[in-house]
């Protein structure tokens, strides 16, 4: 494997389907980090994923993982990832020590003895059949597995999602505790932004097959604010300024970014501290510009 | 592939203990009832025929059924994989389609292989002291369709191997080339042994005068290959037009 500053690597990407387009996209992973892939149902996160895995071919752009073409060296790559999805993709009457037998075929670096001390500490049964496991054991289960044959990256898709807060975080620190070797990378595809703010150092965020955002998370956080103000005063701000309004009967809360910048503006305006999920949702609306 | 044959043997072993316990089943009352027969000095003829044995040679389709249950294992397993997700798992792995088709072609000759050797037990349990042609019947008909049930899941595995990565194609080819190819062997067990039973004319012996006796098996098996082939190509061709179309 060639030395690497990203683990992934993605530029003007682009994929099109019948109603969708996946638009020039670009963005990069740094080794060592958590990337928080966010956006609403239908943003695109899962067709950027599948593209990162080969499992739909792109138009045009290149994908870089681990250093290598991820076409090129599609093999090599797939040796050293793990991918989880929401759902676990393990036959339910299959028991956990089963599966151990199956994938030391699967995968060549397989460990054992790794998958089994994470099956203890997970406190998942191993000769219980999967299918008799909740939706949190389950997607324990399916970590495991990610993490016994040394994966330098791990691709995760709405992982999180529909897990209730304790198993949830439970699996935030699993992930915290992975990055512990600087070598190891997450890329955590997700619409719960919560979950992403208390863990990703960077975050992507894509709308209707497009990159709005791509950078750190403090950073993005940061420059953004939230000025709330009357209606009146919200006539007086510079529609340029403005990424989506929420009017309500008293007022408008009008997202902004560049924070520094807009604080000397309107510096007669109270400006909030915003976060992921509320950019989130501004940005969404961006194109209707007021809503209510 | 030591770890994919498990899988598959794991995932359709309730099928194989059903198909112990039903071949164990059958076989005993075979045996009960050449026992039945030695005491009482009888042996398969018109006599036989004429009275009780009639209803007896009902035996004689047994090994179908546990062809059927050896199918259902492979089906199982095929299923199995279906709803589980576990092509999308593997697809994100660098396992490779060769190496599942592989692992899959030698747990389905594993399984069908065991049919017929349970299948050939049966029969010897059943034959014993019996009849020369009654023996022989069985032994081609399980025969036929030992060559017709694998021949049906080498040409759908091998088919959706090379034609396309997704199951879907894999799960109709087998079910449509393992169902013709039953079908297909049934009409021509219970041609073979409505000729011999009731008429003089023995057809197994015509193919065996006139091609050798190898040819009275492979002729119908490669019949029914064809067949399963021509029904595989059409599925392949609707899968290659709906991957064009995205």
């Amino acid at each position: 494997m060639t030395d690497y500053k990203n683990a992934i690597e993605i530029k003007e990407l682009t994929k099109t389907y019948d109603g969708f387009k996946l638009d020039n996209i670009s963005f990069n992973v740094p080794k060592g980090s958590i990337m928080g892939f966010i956006g609403q149902n239908g943003a695109g996160k899962t067709t950027t994923i599948k593209l990162l895995l080969n499992l739909v071919k792109k138009d045009s752009g290149s994908i870089n993982m681990l250093g290598m073409d991820h076409v090129k060296y599609e093999n090599e790559i797939k040796e050293q990832i793990s991918a989880v999805f929401d759902e676990i993709p393990f036959h339910e009457v299959l028991t956990a020590s089963n599966l151990s037998v199956i994938l030391s075929d699967v995968f060549s670096g397989w460990d054992k003895k790794t998958y089994l001390n994470y099956l203890d500490r997970f406190g998942l049964p191993r000769k219980k059949k999967i299918g008799e496991f909740s939706k949190g054991m389950k997607m324990k289960l399916q970590i495991a597995a990610a993490l016994s044959h040394g994966a330098k990256l791990l691709i995760m898709d709405e992982a999180t999602t529909g897990l209730d807060p304790v198993v949830r975080n439970e699996i935030l620190d699993i992930f915290l505790e992975y990055l512990q070797d600087e070598n190891n990378t997450i890329l955590l595809s997700s619409h719960i932004t919560t979950d992403l703010e208390k863990i990703a150092d960077n975050v992507t965020f894509i709308d209707k097959g497009k990159i709005l955002l791509s950078g750190g998370k403090d950073e993005t956080v940061e420059n953004h604010a939230l000025l709330k103000c009357r209606k009146s005063e919200y006539k007086d701000i510079d529609p340029a300024d403005i990424i989506s309004a929420r009017l309500t009967d008293f007022g408008a809360e009008v997202m902004m970014s560049d924070r520094k910048k807009i604080s000397q503006k309107y510096s007669g305006l109270t400006m909030d501290n915003t976060t992921l999920e509320e950019i989130m949702l501004f940005y969404v609306r961006r194109e209707k510009k007021e809503w209510s | 592939m030591k770890g994919l044959i498990y899988k598959d043997l794991m995932l359709s072993r309730k099928y194989y203990i059903m198909a112990f316990l039903y071949c164990f089943m059958f076989a005993l009352l075979a045996f009960l009832v050449r026992v039945s027969m030695i005491c009482g000095n009888l042996s398969y003829n018109e006599e036989i025929l004429d009275s009780f044995g009639k209803n007896m040679y009902i035996l004689r389709y047994i090994p179908c059924v546990i062809f059927l249950f050896a199918f259902s294992a492979d089906g199982a397993a095929i299923f199995s994989d279906f709803n589980s997700g576990w092509h999308r798992f593997c697809s994100t792995t660098a396992i490779g389609e060769k190496r599942i088709a592989g692992a899959k072609l030698l747990s389905r000759t594993a399984s069908v292989t065991a049919a017929y050797l349970v299948s050939l037990l049966y029969i010897t349990i059943f034959c014993l002291a019996g009849s020369d042609s009654l023996t022989w019947h069985m032994i081609s008909n399980v025969t036929a369709i030992y060559f017709t049930v694998l021949g049906a899941a080498f040409i759908s595995i091998t088919l959706s191997f090379v034609f396309q990565k997704k199951q879907t194609v894999e799960i109709f080819l087998t079910a449509a080339a393992g169902l013709i190819g039953l079908a297909g062997t049934s009409v021509m067990m219970i041609k073979l042994n409505s000729m011999n039973v009731e008429e003089d004319f023995d057809l197994l012996d015509f193919f065996r005068i006139e091609y050798g006796w190898i040819f009275s098996y492979i002729l119908p098996a490669a019949a029914v290959f064809l067949a399963a082939a021509v029904v595989s190509a059409f599925f392949v061709s609707v899968r290659a037009l709906q991957r064009r179309e995205n």
